[in-house]
């Protein structure tokens, strides 16, 4: 497991490195010049041509693009990620301010589409093409389909305007964190309980779930030892991904919540063209999205002992 | 019903979890003390520059600062940390600063607070647009007199002095602890969350009636509105105009309009390379001008949150001279006509056509965002081709994207809403539309008319020395603009749109949000 797990992190660099490229590449060939939106942000006026010149210049955005990212390069291995355009803060203090606050938001999420995702899907399973296993589907249909940012909205409605229960906005509490979890939980819940139940309906068809049946097991046995644990491997799987993605949706909820998190801080660095966060924010989101999906490979031998480290390098490998 | 029994206790568990973590909101709030306000403001937009932090003073003002001059709503200069000033000849403003001030850590206010903070702005750069750099001179005369004489001839340095970002520091302060001479005093910032004031007893003027004021950044304009729905916050900054209305029907709110501040405006490239070469026609400029019926625009776009105006500049700015521009009103007819003459002639799918080459013009759209136009461009491109225009309609996903597509030149027309944060009548056709010198990314290469237009700027807003001059000078300079290039197409004069609690009283609307004074705020029991 040593072995694996070490080429599995050295496989880190190569990505990191196109990572980087990509965030550099991509940041410059955005139409704008952050050099613009420095000096109206820091004097309240429309600059003029020359101190738009002036500050590429003290920015280094007048240097060759090589010289550029060698520069940056160069500094992020020591630990400096540079000074952010748009606030002027060190981008390693900002991106360890905000992060938390988005793995928080993303880790309750996650939390509650297990909680309900699979509950829902193993129901629907059981009850398949009766009248439960139908309202599942349905609900499950709607909560995949509404975009995010109007059921924040008539979150917010409900139970802050009318029901008083939670806070509208903001930080603080668990109190705080139930309306932005919820609605960043939503799709992955009814994408969860649709799998859950596809998963679980294919294996029990299966000859063991069959044999389980004949002992006399008792259903609610069948259901969850028999049927689900076999399914839960794309459900792992789809559970490392779906992390990553409640990270990048994570932005249109922490911006109605005003939910200070890195979501939220990289969409105004991208509108501003704040190159030293950008480049960082895809930096840090590539070594969240590599460690997640290492931890679901590392996952795979404890819960179906056929899986191996060997098979799982295979198969990533493969991928 | 076997089912509904197992459930029964998961259904349990999530109420109680829900009484659990829900606030008692109500209960926090009345600990708070009954002279505490909560304000929902626009996003953080705070810069830690080192050597001049912004935090406290731009954009969102927490009235911690003051500065030497103050602008009242109707954009007058007033005394504030100078009781008098005076002009001395060539290029110096000489300031008699106020006595008996102290800053909110006990030091004196006096010559030498002007001194520091005038370094630091040259240090930093924000100075340099208003002569405020390294070659400016700053002289102390005695401890409550002090001379500025900014590093190009500046005759508008008074009426620029307003905005908060030239407000007065204490020296030595250091970037993250904000101290000025302000009627309330810093407590805590969070980046992205909140910054926290309180009153300060200290304050040389009459005291802030409010305990304490904490501003919460929320960057969304609709849950803004929503947060002062459900009560969490009294005030809200920037209403979205399509919830106005039902703010100000919910009880106990209600909705303040300011004054004209904000504006929006079409501006037509009058240098376009090929293919956007358009704009160099006047018949076409002024087809356009007349084509379009600008109060169906401030009724159904703006919701009746703006009013139709000549210029680009707040009418209050230009006093007595917003006379001076006539403007235009609605006339598809004479556009018509006006196009005829110029050999526009309407094309078989109802579109002009001259040499073989359509009526084909591009309105880029996207400063500062597209979002705050709504369905103007949609609106115009519709009366428009009542007179024969196809407007194609580009929407820039931000102003980054919309600044350069404006350098490059990729537009026939180029909508903004822009606002007048100073007092200076020449801050937007000088800094917009003169021509003098620039380069080709430049605003005043695409939209500056040159000539007589330059030689307004130059006499009468750059040195006339008088505010009466300036007032004088904006309005001839916008005179060229509309009424005579017709390069400028004045939309709407907007509103800023404030979301109150009937219990917030004294809250007078500045039109120049960064300029909102708390000083007169109160809470009624």
């Amino acid at each position: 497991m040593k072995g694996y797990l070490l080429r599995r992190l050295a496989y880190l660099v190569p990505v990191l490195v196109g990572i980087s490229l990509l965030a550099f590449g991509l940041g410059r060939l955005a139409p704008g010049d952050p050099a613009r939106d420095v000096i109206a942000r820091t004097t309240g006026h429309q600059p003029t041509h020359r101190e738009v010149l002036a500050e590429r210049h003290r920015l280094g955005l007048d240097r060759g693009p090589a010289v550029q990212y060698l520069s940056w390069v160069g500094h992020a291995v020591r630990g400096d990620l540079g000074i952010s355009y748009t606030s002027g803060e060190p981008v390693a203090r900002a991106i360890g301010d905000t992060l938390p606050l988005t793995l928080e938001l993303a880790a309750a999420a996650f939390l509650l589409s297990l909680l309900l995702g699979v509950p829902l899907g193993l129901l629907a399973a059981a009850r398949s093409w009766s009248w439960v296993d139908h309202a599942v589907r349905t609900v499950a249909l709607v909560g995949a389909s509404v975009p995010g940012f109007w059921v924040a909205y008539l979150l917010i409605l409900a139970f802050s305007v009318h029901l008083h229960v939670f806070p509208p906005f903001g930080t603080g509490g668990l109190s705080h964190l139930v309306l932005p979890a919820v609605t960043l939980a939503l799709f992955d819940i009814a994408l969860l309980a649709r799998l859950t139940r596809a998963a679980v309906l294919e294996t029990l068809g299966e000859d063991h779930v069959r044999t389980a049946r004949a002992k006399g097991l008792a259903e609610r046995r069948v259901l969850v030892m028999h049927a689900l644990r076999p399914a839960l491997i794309p459900l792992v799987t789809w559970s490392g991904m779906s992390f990553g993605y409640l990270l990048g949706y994570s932005v249109v909820v922490e911006t109605v919540f005003a939910w200070p998190g890195l979501g939220y801080t990289a969409v105004l660095a991208i509108q501003a063209r704040d190159y030293p966060f950008i480049q960082a924010f895809a930096l840090v989101m590539a070594v969240v999205f590599v460690g997640l999906n290492l931890a679901v490979d590392l996952l795979y031998p404890h819960i179906d002992p056929r899986t191996s480290f060997s098979s799982a390098q295979s198969s990533a490998d493969e991928g | 019903m076997a089912a509904s029994r197992r459930f029964r206790p998961v259904v349990l568990i999530l109420l109680a979890a829900t009484v659990a973590v829900a606030p008692s909101a109500s209960g926090a709030r009345a600990a708070a003390g009954a002279q505490t306000l909560v304000v929902a403001s626009t996003a953080d937009g705070y810069y830690e520059n080192p050597k001049l932090p912004s935090i406290g003073k731009y954009p969102t003002n927490a009235n911690i600062f003051e500065t030497l001059v103050r602008m009242t709503p109707n954009y007058a200069v007033v005394p504030d940390l100078a009781t008098r000033w005076q002009f001395i000849p060539p290029n110096t403003w000489r300031f008699h600063l106020r006595r008996g001030v102290r800053f909110q850590n006990g030091a004196r206010f006096d010559a030498n607070a002007v001194k520091y903070t005038m370094g630091r702005l040259a240090a930093s750069g924000s100075g340099a647009y208003i002569g405020i750099d390294k070659k400016a001179a700053i002289r102390s005369v005695d401890p409550y007199t002090v001379d500025i004489t900014p590093s190009f001839p500046n005759r508008r340095l008074l009426e620029q002095l307003v905005h908060p970002e030239n407000s007065i520091v204490a020296p030595g302060s250091t970037p993250n602890h904000p101290v000025g001479t302000g009627p309330f005093k810093f407590v805590s910032y969070r980046r992205n969350r909140e910054i926290v004031v309180q009153r300060w007893d200290g304050y040389w003027g009459p005291k802030p009636r409010l305990q304490r004021i904490t501003f919460k950044f929320v960057p969304d304009a609709n849950a803004r509105a929503l947060a002062l729905e459900s009560g969490a916050v009294e005030a809200a900054f920037d209403i979205p105009r399509e919830s106005a209305a039902t703010v100000a029907s919910h009880r106990g709110l209600r909705i303040a309009r300011s004054p004209v501040g904000a504006y929006e405006a079409l501006y037509f490239d009058i240098r376009g390379a090929s293919g956007f070469d358009l704009g160099q026609d006047a018949a076409i400029r002024q087809a356009v001008e007349l084509g379009i019926d600008r109060s169906v625009i401030v009724k159904d776009v703006w919701r009746g949150n703006a009013s139709v105006i000549q210029t680009m500049i707040p009418p209050s700015i230009l006093g007595p001279y917003a006379g001076l521009v006539q403007g235009f009103a609605y006339n598809p007819g004479q556009a018509g006509r006006i196009l005829d003459d110029d050999g526009w002639k309407l094309g078989g799918d109802g579109i002009r056509v001259k040499n073989g080459r359509r009526l084909s013009l591009t309105l880029v759209v996207g400063f500062p965002n597209a979002d705050i136009h709504g369905a103007m461009p949609e609106a115009v491109q519709a009366m428009l081709r009542q007179v024969g225009i196809d407007l194609k309609v580009v929407k820039a996903p931000d102003e980054n994207t919309y600044s350069s597509t404006l350098s490059a030149g990729q537009g026939d027309l180029f909508a903004e809403v822009g606002n007048q944060n100073d007092a200076n009548p020449c801050f937007l056709p000088d800094l917009l539309f003169y021509f003098k010198g620039t380069s080709h990314g430049d605003y005043g290469y695409r939209f500056g008319p040159g000539g007589a237009f330059d030689q307004v700027i130059e006499s009468k807003c750059r040195t006339g020395v008088s505010e009466a001059a300036a007032k004088q000078g904006a309005a001839q300079a916008m005179r060229i603009l509309v009424d005579e290039q017709r390069i400028v197409v004045p939309v709407a004069g907007v509103f800023r749109i404030y979301g109150l609690s009937t219990k917030v009283k004294g809250f007078q609307p500045n039109p120049s949000q960064t300029n909102q004074s708390w000083l007169t705020v109160w809470l009624a029991k």
